[in-house]
């Protein structure tokens, strides 16, 4: 019987893939996989979708920019990750996006979720979103209200890393995009997540937000404030056409109460000078600059490490689920972000390291605590 | 960052408080109302849940209340009783706010599994319920969340009261089946027991009714009210225009809402929030004026209070850097009219977090507070101290006459802070540096002027500390270029923009090329070649050296494979090592790393490491400096001569090779110090069975000195500058003999 519960397939050969999860049903007959794929693969969805389909085995999955394979990251090849039964999992897609509808739309995945959670105390709500739905914050808020902390939160977006509108999100039938895929684990005690920015004292105030757009910082133009504070602080002239060079490396944190900053990192410049992010932004929200290169890795792994272990117990020869967010990648640069992986494989001790570079993370800012999207973090878990 | 850090101390707060306002004052039923609220104070408290229960508790002293949850959110159980009685226990629910991190035994008497929580923020709705927020732990925070709430549940308290009008209007039109007896049971039930003041008036004005709260809050009997025109509350603090507007949009939109000073029976002018409605009959006919209020006294003060706390550094009572922003900025409008001038002094006690940790937080506070006291009596009356956080205060200077003035402060700081400072039995010694900067010079606004007064005092940290530097414009430009040179430092790999450059190690004894050291260059795209005394302090800054690092050790390992899998006579490879890879950087494995992907035998590497490394002389810089041995290859003391030179280092640390200097090397034939100094070192090594090599050997004088003394190699231009490799094999003749350069090499 195979222990290895992920398996990572550099080509996608379609009979090597079929015999494993041929072999795989033999020993584990009510199983279900879930698949992760880079971009660059994506035309290969279809060819699993047969491969599972025929082996009558439940598929789910995802497409991300790339993956994370052992200690580097990779566009090639797929992920499979097997659970030796398949969990409730239910794809939703083109998801409303007004703020009456994100309550609706909660209010579908919870009753699903409702309906499937056994006696276990401990249960995961995995998520895998679209990059694209901009208001996956509202929609985590609205999920609080109802399911609130019977179920641990935990996940990632999948999505193009050019942000350009992709179907990322996929079951045996169907790819779908503008949605989430909701997937219950249990029993299963959540993961970690952690991204050890640290912040400067300044603080400004986004005074006017709509969704993932901040419109006015301390009541004027977003783009001017911010330009202003990039030269005030690091001395660089930004101007609309360096703002991409620039902006990933110098994300806002949204400061709150208990020393935990939210890292929304600038992707898109509006004509009105309002600034477009990873993530909503309420509006009032206290914002930092946050100083691109106090980006403690060390602490961030260890912080990884100790919460996988409190949470687990001795994680040294298991497998591990890694999201690694795209645009930490861009700022610390593949190098440094590669190095992130190996130092994290070194100190859990891991048997396997698997996952994906995400467009934004889900996770509790502290365990079992209310469930937050962020960017620029490393979300794990052991499933 | 925490919200309410000292220095920034309580700036989120009123953001804080204005999101919550907004919230509140965005919905019209109750059940929203309360569940965004509650929402909206996880987010910011990070209490992952809590609850509502609403209407007075009438606890008398028992144990337990009867109650409902209003609204839960964040316990599924918890989520589960909504709408529903239930029995808590009353010291949970009230009186007054309070948090608390040790309560788990109270909190396993809520009906949910017993050793979920431990920690509980109670907020009272003043007077209409409780707002209970629970955690498993306490969430750290600095932020007076007992007290800054206040202004906050006390508008709550009001939307509570509108909110129930509207569900219980809109609830009255669905049920119109419901008896009009009962309903005017039901009001007049509201109406007297209402925690609202609330007065009925004829459309003449003469009262007709007053309630309960109306005689609590004014002090007037329904007695003394009936017949009377309210004008009996007015304070005379508002003027005929006030009530004009106010009149004018009753009549116009039968509606007033806001705040308004009155006075009581007693004669007590206090605020209040006030709602008057004209009420009509079907027809459209002005039947009453209903007025509804409540005292907003306890609001006013709790507002008065934060505005203390977002203006005051708690710890020493001193203004924080809102206030003195202002300051500031007023006084340098002043001084722009008077052609005057301001500084402003940036002030940093040396060497605080050493003392903080040594003498405890406690005694930390203490020395704080003293230092407070003492910057206070520095200054004049029109001068301001301000803390900015932890160590660090900002003192305003205004209405100078020039900078020298700013210069007397400095000194009289410094010596105010030098004398001893008493703290129980301890008397301890201080001392502090000074960045200063001047308005209108190095800035105009008090951004520029806090920004160039902290460069100054970084200069001042990294070169004098215990003195007072005024900012100069070079302080500026160096800011400027590291940090270009950082943004540029980012993916300068990626991009492979580094190359290395060999130069050669010569044996003096057989005159043979023994081995090459690495130099790495920056050939940035945008700036050009970069010189590595340029980019590499910034690098370590960054930490980015050891991603760096890691790569210079790989491809010289790689390239002196490569050399010698085409038969060139090389067997040795040295690679500068930073201290920052030592401490930051997984030093071994790296190196390890490196020999095991280029296949090179380890005594083929030689790692050069300079004193800085050494002289921090700690149990893990030994450990790791041996594991790097017992991988094999070789180690040089880089830079011998130029910092402690100590014996120790040599005995304590299993060292191959030393590296004279080129600064010693270049001196030689010209300075007999020098001389003397070079043979000592050589002898140094003789003595303890090292190699010597020297560097920066330029002339045939200067080789034959070091070759006659016993030094066993040589580098330096001499025989060649660092070249890249495709140019280093070239150096090698049929013999594999190191000649001088010719000019072309040179």
């Amino acid at each position: 019987m195979d222990k290895q519960t992920m398996r990572y397939f550099p080509n996608l050969d379609g009979n090597a893939i079929e015999g494993l999860v041929e072999q795989w049903k033999k020993a584990f007959p009510a199983m279900g996989v879930m698949a992760l794929l880079p971009e660059a693969e994506k035309e290969a969805v279809g060819k699993l979708q047969g491969v599972f389909s025929r082996q009558g085995v439940p598929l789910v999955g995802a497409i991300f920019p790339a993956l994370v394979a052992g200690e580097e990251f990779r566009t090639n090849g797929v992920w499979l990750l097997r659970f030796e039964r398949m969990p409730y999992a239910a794809l939703y897609d083109e998801l409303p996006q007004a703020g009456i509808s994100a309550a609706e739309v909660a209010e579908r995945i919870a009753e699903g979720v409702r309906g499937e959670l056994d006696d276990t105390p401990d249960a995961t709500l995995f998520l895998l979103f679209d990059a694209q739905v901009p208001n996956i914050g509202t929609l985590l808020d609205e999920l609080y209200l109802h399911l609130a902390n019977r179920v641990h939160y935990l996940g990632a977006n999948a999505g193009s890393e050019t942000f350009q509108p992709m179907p990322c999100l996929f079951d045996n039938d169907r790819v779908v995009g503008n949605g989430v895929l909701a997937m219950l684990l249990q029993p299963h005690r959540g993961g970690i997540l952690e991204h050890g920015y640290g912040a400067p004292e300044e603080m400004i105030y986004a005074t006017s937000t709509e969704g993932n757009r901040i419109v006015h910082i301390d009541w004027r133009p977003a783009f001017e404030v911010y330009r202003e504070l990039m030269q005030k602080q690091y001395g660089v002239e930004i101007t609309r056409d360096n703002f991409y060079n620039y902006a990933v490396h110098f994300p806002f944190g949204i400061v709150r109460a208990n020393h935990s900053v939210l890292v929304r990192i600038p992707v898109m410049l509006g004509e009105d000078g309002s600034l477009f992010c990873v993530g909503e932004v309420p509006p009032n929200s206290l914002l930092t600059l946050l100083e691109a290169p106090s980006v403690d890795s060390t602490h961030t792994q260890e912080a990884l490490n100790r919460g996988l272990v409190g949470l687990n117990g001795d994680i040294a020869g298991r497998e591990l689920l890694l999201f690694y967010c795209a645009g930490r990648n861009m700022h610390l640069g593949n190098a440094a972000a590669t190095h992130e992986l190996a130092g994290l494989v070194r100190l859990t001790g891991v048997s396997r390291l698997a996952g994906a570079k995400s467009l934004g993370e889900i996770g509790p800012s502290t365990v079992g605590g209310y469930p937050l999207f962020h960017n620029a973090t490393l979300v794990a878990t052991c499933l | 960052m925490p919200l309410g850090r000292p220095g920034g101390q309580y700036d989120g707060i009123l953001p804080v408080l204005y999101d919550l306002a907004l919230v509140i004052g965005g919905e019209v039923s109750l059940k929203p109302l309360l569940t965004r609220c509650l929402q909206r104070l996880l987010y910011y408290t990070s209490f992952p849940a809590g609850f509502v229960c609403l209407d007075p508790l009438t606890a008398g002293g028992a144990p337990w209340v009867e109650t409902r949850i209003d609204v839960a959110v964040g316990d599924y159980n918890l989520v589960e009783l909504m709408g529903r009685e239930v029995r808590l226990p009353a010291a949970l629910l009230g009186p007054g706010a309070a948090t608390d991190g040790n309560a788990a035994d109270l909190l396993s008497q809520l009906p949910i599994p017993a050793g979920r929580y431990s920690s509980f923020l109670r907020l009272p709705i003043d007077g209409r319920g409780v707002i209970v927020l629970l955690a498993p732990q306490l969430p750290e925070t600095e932020l007076p969340v007992t007290r800054m709430f206040t202004p906050v549940m006390a508008h709550l308290a009001k939307a509570i009261l509108l909110c129930r009008n509207y569900d219980s209007y809109t609830g009255g039109l669905i049920a119109e089946r419901d008896d009009l007896a009962e309903k005017q049971h039901l009001a007049a039930k509201m109406f007297e027991s209402s925690y609202a003041g609330m007065v009925i008036t004829d459309p003449d004005g003469n009262i007709l009714s007053v309630n309960g709260a109306f005689t609590r809050i004014t002090g007037y009997s329904p007695e003394e009210a009936l017949g009377k025109n309210p004008r009996i509350l007015a304070s005379g603090r508002h003027d005929q225009e006030y009530f004009r507007l106010m009149w004018h949009e009753i009549l116009t939109n039968d509606q007033w809402v806001g705040e308004i000073w009155n006075r009581r029976k007693n004669g007590e002018i206090y605020p209040e929030w006030l709602l008057i409605g004209a009420v009509r009959d079907g027809a459209g006919k002005l039947t009453n004026f209903m007025g509804i209020f409540s005292d907003i006294s306890d609001q006013k003060a709790a507002e008065a209070h934060i505005e203390y706390l977002v203006n005051h550094d708690s710890l020493t009572g001193l203004p924080n850097r809102a206030l003195l922003r202002d300051r500031t900025e007023h006084a340098i409008a002043a001084a722009a009219r008077e052609q005057r001038e301001v500084a402003l002094l940036y002030v940093d006690i040396d060497n605080f977090k050493m003392i903080n940790d040594s003498l405890g937080h406690a005694q930390g506070d203490e020395l704080l507070k003293a230092v407070a006291d003492r910057l206070r009596g520095c200054i004049r009356e029109m001068d301001t101290v301000s803390r900015q956080g932890s160590d660090e205060f900002l003192v305003l200077l205004t209405e100078l006459d020039d900078g020298s003035n700013a210069a007397l402060a400095a000194a009289k700081i410094l010596a105010s802070l030098a004398a001893p400072v008493q703290l129980g039995d301890t008397a301890l010694n201080l001392s502090a540096t000074i960045g200063i900067s001047l308005c209108p010079g190095d800035g105009k606004d008090f951004d520029s002027l806090l920004k160039n007064a902290d460069t100054a005092l970084r200069y001042g940290k990294e070169f004098e500390r215990g003195s007072y530097r005024f900012f100069t414009d070079t302080m500026n430009q160096g800011v400027r270029e590291r940090f270009f040179l950082e943004s540029r430092l980012h993916g300068a790999l990626e991009r492979r923009e580094f190359v290395l450059h060999f130069q050669p190690l010569v044996d003096f004894q057989s005159g043979r090329i023994a081995g090459a050291e690495s130099l790495i260059r920056w050939n940035s795209a945008e700036m050009g070649l970069i010189s590595p005394a340029r980019f590499i302090p910034v690098a370590e800054q960054t930490g980015a050296i050891v991603a760096i690092g890691a790569w210079v050790l790989g491809e010289a390992c790689r390239q002196l494979a490569a050399w010698r899998a085409a038969g060139l006579p090389i067997e040795l490879i040295a690679v500068n090592l930073s201290a920052v890879q030592f401490t930051r950087g997984q030093i071994v494995d790296t190196v390890r790393q490196a020999l095991a992907d280029s296949g090179l035998p380890p005594a083929c590497l030689e790692l050069e490491i300079t004193e800085s490394i050494l002289i921090h002389d700690t149990e893990q810089t030994l450990a790791t400096v041996r594991s790097l041995k017992a991988l094999g290859v070789r180690l040089s003391l880089d830079d011998f001569g130029t910092g402690y030179s100590s014996l120790s280092y040599l005995t304590r640390f299993p060292v191959d090779k030393l590296k004279i200097d080129q600064s010693f090397t270049r001196e030689l034939g010209t300075s007999k110090e020098a001389a003397k100094i070079v043979r000592t070192m050589i002898g140094l090594g003789r003595s303890l069975g090292l190699e010597t090599i020297a560097e920066g050997i330029e002339t045939a004088e200067q080789k034959g000195m070091l070759q006659r003394w016993g030094c066993t190699q040589a580098q330096g231009y001499y025989y060649s500058r660092p070249v890249p490799a495709e140019e280093f094999v070239r150096l090698f003749d049929a013999e594999g003999e190191a000649r001088p350069a010719t000019t072309t090499v040179l």
